[in-house]
């Protein structure tokens, strides 16, 4: 029995040796102000990395960087680092190069894919065939502009969802019915991850609506309570996220106020952490410092209000709305020639924009037009924003009568 | 009878007077060009020396031209490649004299290429190849044909401006297109680089240009090379010198690169390590100082711009991804007069420009601007092996398949 014993140690020592190697390596980040350039070296160092910057002046470096984050991964590291600085960073493959590129630049080590989107292209062609609004004809002297196909209406879509403001522009191509990108992997598998869930049955949430969720159930449960005076607002916002064991990211124009301006913030009574952070985005927007909050890599991110890190979306899937809707309009129709008569359709109507105008206008209602982007590509609904934005756009359309699949 | 059988052995004797006899082995002269960052003026000299011979500038001899750097490092080369690599990093010409054992420099003279010879070459099958072209995804003029209005070349003319394009040869001294002909007046290495560019486009799939290749095999001699070298401040010229002193990859840096460099002052973040190879320590440098990397003369060639005349380039056939978007265009066709409807086709949408686009467009994105033009079904991609490879990976991508067929040759 001792030999078993010994013999089942030996074998599994190695194994418990591989485990601890395969082990994502992770780092934990605490930058409380000192300039984004100092950060960077010190990030570059945590992560066994060479700094290099590429047309980015280590002068223009110089504001102050807020980053509090525990046990993140070396990539997810450099993205919350992207949103402190304001400027594109990316950890090489091989983990030997932390890069600092200007926003928009394609990042060196990217790779081209070429993804095929005929069945997406094939249902949108469909689409336009069943309910396509009818060809609005040219005005005099207007240039006719050229017609696009589903690939290329995709591309733009995709443009739209994919948006980033430090990221690299993703400037696809369209070659027939596939879409070429030329990204980093993590920039790829989010294509890959939109087109997956615009050919999905039903659509359905991003992982990072998803990990967005997860951070807002953290905030809901932890329990906030403080006697704050006199304090940096950055400090509070810490202090908040670490109550519900989570790490803060500040926005580069936001950090550079919020270092310096203190603020009281007295909570005898405690609240969850997600009401306290609601509270004090109330108390800074009276004090003329209105910001906007968001969730990325499992982190609170606070930018100064407009410039929101969301990246999130849910993709509907209203090919059933647009039927109900269709066979609501032919029950409409009157005779024709009749005063206060109807005789038109679904198609004239303006097809899916029967679904995304109204969608819009009530989001802008109930002030949430702005943390929501409404992008329609035939029968598929792409609401990108928080989850607050997003759940507000499902209970509109529900109320349009779209109901989740298998419901 | 006699006389027959002395006839026949006089014109025998008199054929074999003129037999070519098997030339003797001359052995080969070869010389160091050793000159990373040297004053052209004293590389000159020293080239002169190695071949026993005397430096003469001529009306050069006050040129700020030789108080110039150049940056050389090939060894074991020929006189000529050698004044080949000198006169494209010092922006001269440079030739050597073997009558009156002298080494000259003149000026470039771009108005007056030196024409050696004439040639013609024919070019039916590649005029076929883009008759077809044309009438079957050939993109129709807006509003009809205007016929005083548009340059609308023959197969022929259009080929002359598709070799001019992609090998850069400049205004002057022009091709002349005489039916399925081409003919130039030029020096022997132009004219052996347009014969090489029609070959490499008329055989069956594209292929590579022979300093590609050459390009291939340098990049894998310094893929395996590694050293640890550098640090904080280290000079351009430093790192240079260590990627390529102990490697037989003969380099050189255009003369316009020259100019950008100050290799006086000039420094690097990038460093060895022996984790990486020189091959990738070349391309990160080349990132970071803003140059490009082919071959040209036989040797890697270090250069800013992809318009300067490269013989480094691959040309692709994609006869088969036209056919392929010929069907998914027509699957893109909407019914009705819709908007957002489409009702266009492969032609409409530009032909084969409609992939040169994409590849323009997704090269940039990956920071490369090369040269791209296409001719027909064919598509040349002129640049280093870099660019090129990556050219076939974004065709890749598109659904072109490669068609290995004359790769391989001449290697």
């Amino acid at each position: 029995m001792k030999y078993f014993a010994a013999l089942a140690s030996l074998l599994l020592l190695p194994l418990t040796v591989c485990a601890q190697s395969d082990a994502p390596k992770t780092i934990s980040l605490g930058f409380y102000g000192e300039s984004v350039f100092e950060c960077a070296e010190t990030l570059a160092e945590e992560l066994g990395a060479k700094l290099q910057l590429h047309e980015v002046d280590e002068d223009s470096l110089d504001m102050p960087c807020w980053l509090v984050r525990e046990d993140v991964t070396p990539q997810s590291a450099a993205e919350l680092f992207s949103i402190a600085a304001g400027y594109q960073v990316s950890l090489d493959d091989t983990g030997h190069t932390l890069h600092i590129y200007q926003p928009g630049v394609a990042p060196g080590g990217a790779r081209v894919k070429g993804y095929d989107v005929s069945v997406l292209s094939g249902r949108f062609v469909e689409y336009v065939n069943s309910f396509g609004a009818p060809a609005v004809p040219p005005k005099p002297n207007e240039q006719i502009e050229p017609e696009r196909t589903a690939a290329e209406h995709l591309a733009d879509a995709l443009d739209e969802i994919l948006y980033e403001p430090r990221g690299a522009d993703s400037d696809p191509s369209v070659v027939g019915d596939r879409l070429l990108f030329t990204l980093s992997e993590r920039d790829h598998a989010r294509v890959r991850e939109v087109l997956d869930l615009l050919v999905a049955e039903g659509g359905g949430e991003s992982s990072a609506l998803k990990a967005e969720r997860a951070v807002i159930e953290k905030l809901k449960a932890a329990k906030f309570s403080a006697e704050i005076e006199t304090t940096p607002v950055a400090s509070v916002l810490t202090a908040i996220c670490k109550a519900a064991g989570l790490g803060i990211v500040l926005g580069p124009d936001l950090a550079e106020v919020a270092v310096e301006q203190h603020i009281d913030f007295p909570h005898k009574k405690a609240i969850s952490a997600l009401e306290a952070l609601h509270l004090l985005a109330a108390v800074l927007a009276d004090d003329d410092l209105p910001i906007d909050l968001s969730v990325r890599e499992g982190t609170v991110v606070a930018d100064l209000a407009g410039r929101s890190s969301t990246n999130g979306y849910r993709v509907y899937d209203i090919g059933e709305l647009l039927k109900k809707l269709d066979a609501s309009f032919q029950r409409q129709r009157t005779a024709s020639g009749k005063d206060e008569g109807f005789s038109g359709d679904m198609r004239r109507a303006g097809g899916n924009r029967v679904v995304l105008d109204p969608l819009e206008e009530l989001l802008d209602e109930i002030h949430q037009g702005e943390h929501a982007v409404c992008i329609c590509f035939g029968t598929r609904l792409v609401v990108r924003g928080g989850c607050e934005a997003v759940d507000a756009a499902t209970e509109i359309l529900n109320e349009m009568g779209w109901e989740e699949s298998g419901n | 009878m006699v006389r027959v059988i002395a006839g026949v052995l006089a014109t025998l004797l008199f054929l074999v007077s003129y037999m070519p006899v098997a030339a003797e082995p001359k052995a080969e002269r070869t010389v160091n060009c050793v000159y990373p960052g040297e004053l052209l003026a004293s590389a000159l000299n020293d080239f002169a020396g190695q071949l026993g011979y005397r430096f003469e500038p001529g009306d050069m001899a006050d040129a700020y031209e030789l108080e110039a750097m150049i940056w050389v490092h090939a060894k074991g080369v020929s006189p000529d490649v050698a004044a080949q690599l000198i006169s494209a990093s010092g922006g001269v010409i440079v030739s050597v004299d073997d009558t009156n054992r002298t080494v000259l420099i003149r000026e470039i003279d771009e108005e007056a290429p030196a024409a050696s010879g004439v040639r013609s070459f024919k070019t039916d099958a590649l005029c076929k190849l883009y008759t077809e072209y044309q009438k079957r995804y050939g993109m129709v003029a807006e509003g009809g044909l205007q016929p005083d209005m548009m340059y609308r070349p023959t197969a022929t003319e259009e080929l002359r401006d598709a070799v001019e394009e992609i090998l850069q040869l400049g205004d002057s001294a022009p091709g002349s297109a005489v039916g399925m002909r081409l003919v130039y007046t030029r020096g022997t290495d132009d004219l052996d680089r347009v014969g090489e560019l029609l070959q490499v486009m008329g055989a069956a799939g594209g292929g590579e240009s022979s300093q590609l290749q050459v390009d291939r095999a340098y990049r894998e001699k310094l893929a395996k090379v590694h050293s640890s070298f550098g640090g904080e401040g280290t000079l351009v010229s430093a790192l240079l010198w260590q990627l390529f002193k102990d490697c037989d990859v003969p380099v050189y840096v255009d003369h316009a690169q020259m100019e950008s460099f100050d290799l006086e002052y000039d420094t690097t973040d990038v460093t060895l390590d022996n984790s990486h190879n020189h091959y990738e320590a070349l391309l990160e440098l080349a990132r970071e100082q803003d140059f490009f990397v082919d071959c040209k003369h036989g040797a890697l060639r270090l250069h800013e711009d992809f318009f300067v005349g490269s013989s480094s380039f691959r040309v692709f056939d994609v006869a088969e991804v036209l056919a392929q978007l010929e069907k998914d265009y027509a699957d893109l066709k909407t019914e009705d007069q819709v908007f957002e409807g489409f009702h266009g086709d492969l032609r409409s949408e530009g032909g084969v420009q409609v992939i040169v686009d994409a590849l323009s467009v997704q090269l940039e994105n990956a920071g490369f601007s090369p040269l791209l033009r296409a001719y027909g079904p064919r598509i040349a991609v002129v640049g280093g092996m870099d660019v090129v490879d990556r050219a076939a990976e974004v065709l890749e991508a598109m659904g072109w398949k490669p068609i290995r067929a004359n790769e391989g040759e001449g290697k």
